[in-house]
């Protein structure tokens, strides 16, 4: 494999990228937007949320921008209005698929789910909502799942494995079904795996897992949000 | 050859040393009958390799009839995958069976030709008169009742299986009819 840079163009900009580079990478390369929720720098790619779907000229298909390829010569659309009303739609289906109430979820205001909606200019579901009854584990110390709130990412999963090791977390059944598992289908409290080390609760972009517990150090000064607050500014 | 040879032996030595494959077998509340010996020469068979995962797993369900967790325990100690992965393998497939299925089985097919002719009403009157859920068995351990997509019998649709006899045409009264008198000559039997 040659080490040639690759000649493209996205949006009718024309881009230069490395040979084994995904469209996704490029574009964030320009500082062109293309909307996720499943991708996350550092950890492989999965292409389940279906939202970084671009048009590539010479195909009717859609690809996914996180694990397609670039190849020489592509032209590559990001954000027509078919793709707009394609994004639109997938949202929709995510939150109808769970029980998604903004106005009750620890994540309102810091959702990634939330402010993709906004962005897109979701305002209501069309779709008939699932209202799902998924069990909620809050019996580890201080991390919580309830998976009413899941969108099946599988970040959580993904950093488990491959950044922890740990692999506590993984996917059970198939299709609607589908939920996040701990071990055999244990309660966190009894998992003989986790290591309690919350970077699940880090990477969820939704209010399915989070840390029930002061996300402060547990310092005594009183002030010391003050003081990180001006110490950052700085 | 000979250092393949060696790993396969000292790999076997490590899993296969008596004192910690009665341990996890002990402990995980299973018998250490011919079934689990079976397992056991399987999965030695296929190297102990992670990536023969699928094929463990068959085996196990041909053994055991179902895989319930204990043996998925088993499994996952014994490739050294991780639990939540083989959990999430096993309820992927529906082939894998979690339950001990009941002493007797219905399969209703639900593909399209049978759903037109109506076995959906037929599955949720059996649902009600024995209480099973589709997919489950009863409480007593006597009855099974499974969904499969076409078993081929367009023709005769609806079409169930009752204990391997493939029945066409059935109609709500027939089924139940026919379940009830198994059971009876099953009570009769024990009796």
């Amino acid at each position: 494999m040659t080490n040639e840079p690759i000649n493209l163009t996205i949006d009718n900009i024309k881009v230069t990228a490395k040979q084994d580079t995904t469209i996704l990478e490029v574009a964030k390369q320009y500082g062109i937007n293309i909307p996720t929720l499943c991708e996350l720098e550092g950890l492989s790619s999965y292409s389940g949320c279906r939202l970084c779907l671009v048009e590539i000229r010479g195909s009717t298909k859609l690809f996914a921008a996180c694990t397609t390829p670039v190849t020489s010569g592509m032209e590559i659309t990001t954000n027509s209005d078919k793709l707009k009303e394609y994004r639109k739609i997938t949202l929709s289906l995510l939150l109808s698929e769970r029980t998604h109430i903004c106005s009750v979820c620890v994540a309102n205001g810091n959702c990634e789910l939330q402010d993709l909606s906004n962005e897109l200019g979701v305002d209501h579901v069309p779709f008939e909502r699932e209202w799902t009854n998924h069990t909620l584990d809050s019996g580890h110390n201080f991390l919580v799942i309830d998976r009413n709130r899941c969108i099946l990412c599988t970040r959580c999963i993904r950093v488990c494995q491959e950044t922890e090791g740990a692999h506590t977390l993984d996917l059970k059944n198939r299709g609607k079904d589908a939920q996040i598992t701990i071990d055999f289908d244990a309660l966190w409290k009894n998992s003989s795996s986790c290591t309690s080390c919350r970077k699940c609760a880090k990477v969820c972009p939704t209010g399915a897992i989070y840390v029930d517990d002061d996300f402060i150090s547990k310092t005594k000064d009183k002030n010391i949000a003050n003081f990180l607050l001006k110490r950052r500014q700085l | 050859m000979d250092t393949k040879k060696n790993l396969r032996s000292s790999s076997q030595s490590i899993l296969l040393s008596p004192k910690k494959k009665d341990n996890s077998a002990v402990n995980l509340g299973l018998k250490n009958d011919k079934r689990l010996l079976k397992l056991e020469n399987f999965m030695r068979k296929m190297n102990y390799k992670g990536c023969a995962l699928l094929e463990i797993l068959h085996k196990a369900q041909e053994i055991y009839g179902y895989i319930n967790k204990n043996v998925l325990a088993y499994i996952a100690e014994a490739i050294e995958l991780p639990a939540s992965h083989v959990f999430g393998v096993a309820t992927f497939y529906s082939y894998f069976k979690q339950q001990q299925p009941g002493k007797h089985v219905i399969t209703a097919c639900l593909g399209t030709a049978c759903y037109v002719k109506g076995v959906e009403e037929i599955i949720c009157a059996i649902e009600k008169n024995f209480s099973v859920k589709r997919g489950g068995s009863s409480d007593d351990g006597k009855l099974s009742l499974f969904i499969t997509r076409c078993i081929g019998a367009c023709a005769i649709g609806p079409a169930i299986i009752i204990d391997d006899d493939i029945i066409g045409n059935v109609t709500e009264d027939l089924v139940l009819e026919k379940i009830t008198s198994i059971l009876e000559r099953e009570k009769i039997e024990t009796c």
